[in-house]
């Protein structure tokens, strides 16, 4: 039997449909300054009101890039570049908000308006505010999980506020998404190509642990003795051999896909202790989610399908595997070579995982300093 | 903010929102006869009805609530009888240049609100043809009662919403009027408006639609198709299984197979790995239970748990319980050729698996 007739058994693939590159590269830059106006002479922005639109636009400065550096700083101050004012038309419309940094003829000046109905609503206040910024940093839409739906199932840490229906659902959550960030460092991260991980240099450990990394095993710490980039770098030591690892995942969503984009991950590593000797391995891992047709949610970026439903998602896919790396004592940098996800698939999750059988001298698991790792976008 | 009433469409118009004889009514009065919402309305034809989009653009950049939020915003409901021109619209606090008010009642009772002069101009045009006008009211921060949702209910029994971005809740109405005939529920979009804003619970049935469908905990989820994953699966489950690292070595042809390799135990799928992995060596992170081997699957490259292709074979408990503690892995050579594939998807399964335990 031939491969050809193997391939008759294979489920048909899901139409591929055209749709545009991820994100819009905005003008506006990671440096946004932003004043308080009052255009249409409706009554004049109250000290309250103008705290909740601070809390919700500037909380995108806490998120980090890979090398701890702000991904984004914005301030108000006079002349500034985004015009906030409530928008005096999308009273009474389902209208929440609009943020951009491009907007065309004949109204050019950035702004990030906001429905007045909302002047009182305060929680909903703020992350308006918190969402139209975001826009104004050049992220859009995507889907699912970046809904903070409330009474979801879906855990917190995987989603973001920007989301095509229902990202103001749930107010009372303040915080900015795993997903949000990724999304911001790809936009933002000054990084070609683009990491599609947050926090890849470990810089934030505002919550103990380094933030959006889990493991399943083991313990870690944060070092700044050395580090490879940034600040800190990742001291992990497993639980036992091969059986726990530190990993992140992130949605990818839909637009990334465009065009069949190719991804690789990167790991730099070391010795913790000289008389240390064993190996570490990356491993890279996509999973193929796909939405299904009915709902209101239908996605920006393929054609027909509801970001509302997700119908299944596949078994998690190792991809890419560097195989045993011999760690040393100084720092060492090692690249997969690329894979290319399906652009016939609705969405991704990524993962990147790193395992370690570093041994002390005495013959025990222990540390391996890891800086760095993350999946890289090669479009 | 109350306003006078200072004025009245046309007795045609309002004809058909009260279902009386042309002419045959007057201005409204306290305690006068009103259409209450969901009733029937019989209307006259007239001209082509502009179409939604007309009534309420929308520009692509505006983030919009979803229509269920946007309805629920609206506490009182009121079907507009009339509408004036406010002698002193500039008083209200809420927002300059508000012109229009619209003449409302609710079940008996009648009042006096304030609606967008783009929102009454439409409105009084849909009237003015046939329709009925069903207003969602609330009282802003100045205890303004004014004006949001306006929906024309046309005698098709389509529903349009008026004002900006009207267009996307008559679409999603529509859809959602799809959705509910696909369901066997006889309805229009004007009857699923007036359910919607009357009956809390086909609001509720409106909010489910509009979440769409949650995951089930993983507890509920089918185990022929759920993962075993660090992230989903709960702990208390995976630290009752032991991790085992299932190692594949497969014939050369099957390297460019359009397919996954897949390891699963009766709680759930395993990992996957590419095929093209072979070079590095193909190892499944697999969690195992006591007394139940590993089956190794082939998947699609989508790994689709749900169409699985074929199982390929099962390591059997006595091996897993023999393993080294210590490196915990255990070797599966695939001996079958590429050939053989076509027998496995017909069940045959097992016979190509060899298996041995590894020092790791």
């Amino acid at each position: 039997m031939a491969a050809s007739a193997v391939l008759v058994v294979m489920p048909l693939p899901i139409p591929a449909a055209a749709f545009p590159a991820w994100e819009t590269i905005y003008t506006c830059g990671p440096s946004v300054s932003y004043s308080f106006e009052n255009p249409d002479g409706l009554s004049a922005w109250t000290a309250a009101e103008k705290t909740e639109v601070e809390l919700g636009a500037e909380g995108w400065e806490s998120t980090l890039d890979w090398d701890g550096t702000l991904v984004a700083t914005i301030f108000e101050a006079s002349g500034s570049e985004i015009d906030v004012w409530f928008e005096e038309d999308f009273a009474g419309s389902p209208t929440l908000g609009e943020g951009d940094c491009n907007r065309p003829a004949p109204s050019p000046n950035f702004s990030l308006r906001l429905n007045p109905d909302l002047r009182s609503d305060f929680p909903t206040l703020r992350v308006v505010a918190r969402h139209e910024m975001g826009h104004v940093l050049g992220l859009d839409h995507t889907g699912w999980y970046d809904d903070y739906t409330s009474g979801s199932t879906y855990p917190t840490s995987t989603r973001a506020t920007l989301t095509t229906c229902l990202a103001y659902a749930d107010v009372d959550n303040a915080i900015y998404g795993q997903d949000d960030a990724a999304a911001l460092t790809h936009q933002l991260g000054g990084l070609d190509p683009e990491s599609i991980h947050p926090n890849a240099g470990y810089e934030d450990w505002s919550s103990g642990s380094p933030r959006y990394w889990a493991k399943t095993g083991g313990v870690w710490s944060q070092s700044s003795v050395g580090t490879a980039d940034g600040t800190f770098h990742l001291r992990y030591k497993p639980s036992s051999s091969d059986s726990s690892y530190a990993y992140q995942t992130v949605n990818y969503a839909d637009g990334t896909l465009s065009g069949a984009v190719p991804i690789d991950a990167r790991v730099n590593y070391k010795k913790d202790v000289s008389t240390d000797t064993g190996s570490i391995r990356l491993e890279l891992l996509v999973r193929q989610k796909t939405y299904g047709t009915s709902g209101n949610c239908l996605s920006q970026f393929f054609t027909g399908v509801n970001q509302n439903v997700v119908v299944s998602t596949g078994s998690w896919i190792e991809v890419r595997d560097s195989g045993l790396l011999t760690v040393s004592s100084s720092w060492a940098l090692y690249t997969t070579s690329s894979y290319t996800i399906s652009a016939a698939w609705h969405a991704a999750d990524i993962r990147v995982a790193v395992k370690s059988t570093v041994r002390n001298s005495a013959g025990a698991l222990t540390y391996v300093r890891l800086d760095t790792v993350r999946a890289r976008d090669r479009k | 903010m109350k306003t006078a009433l200072a004025g009245r469409v046309t007795c045609a118009g309002l004809a058909a929102i009260l279902s009386v004889s042309a002419c045959g009514y007057q201005s409204p009065t306290p305690g006068a006869t009103v259409a209450t919402p969901g009733s029937t309305t019989e209307t006259a034809a007239t001209d082509a009805w502009p179409a939604a989009s007309e009534l309420g653009s929308c520009s692509p950049t505006l983030d919009l609530m979803p229509l269920v939020s946007y309805l629920q915003l609206y506490p009182t409901w009121m079907e507009v009888t009339s509408l004036s021109t406010t002698a002193d619209a500039k008083s209200s606090a809420y927002a300059p240049g508000v012109l229009s008010i619209a003449l409302a009642l609710a079940g008996e009772s009648k009042e006096e609100v304030l609606m967008r002069p783009n929102l009454a101009t439409f409105a009084e045009a849909e009237l003015a043809r046939g329709a009925r006008v069903l207003v969602g009211v609330r009282a802003n921060s100045d205890s303004v009662q004014y004006v949001g949702p306006t929906v024309s209910l046309r005698p098709d029994e389509d529903a349009v919403f008026i004002g900006l971005c009207g267009e996307v809740g008559t679409a999603e109405l529509r859809a959602y009027v799809e959705f509910l005939k696909g369901e066997g529920v006889s309805t229009t979009p004007a009857k699923t408006i007036v359910d919607l804003v009357t009956r809390p619970e086909e609001m509720a049935k409106l909010e489910r639609w509009t979440r769409g469908t949650e995951p089930l905990p993983w507890g509920d989820q089918d185990p022929a198709t759920r993962l075993l994953d660090p992230q989903e699966t709960p702990e208390d489950i995976l630290a009752g299984m032991t991790l085992v690292m299932v190692k594949v070595d497969i014939p050369d042809s099957w390297r460019t197979l359009p397919a996954t390799i897949c390891t699963r135990v009766s709680l759930g799928w395993n990992r996957c790995s590419s095929l093209e992995l072979d070079e590095v060596g193909i190892e499944i992170d697999s969690y195992t239970t006591n007394g139940e081997g590993v089956e190794v699957w082939l998947l699609d490259l989508g790994a689709n748990t749900s169409e699985p292709l074929a199982r390929l074979g099962t390591v059997p408990a006595s091996v897993l319980d023999s393993i080294d503690e210590e490196s915990r892995s255990v070797q599966v050579t695939l001996t079958g050729d590429f050939t053989d594939l076509p027998a496995l998807l017909e069940g045959v399964a097992a016979d190509g698996v060899d298996f041995a335990t590894s020092e790791g």
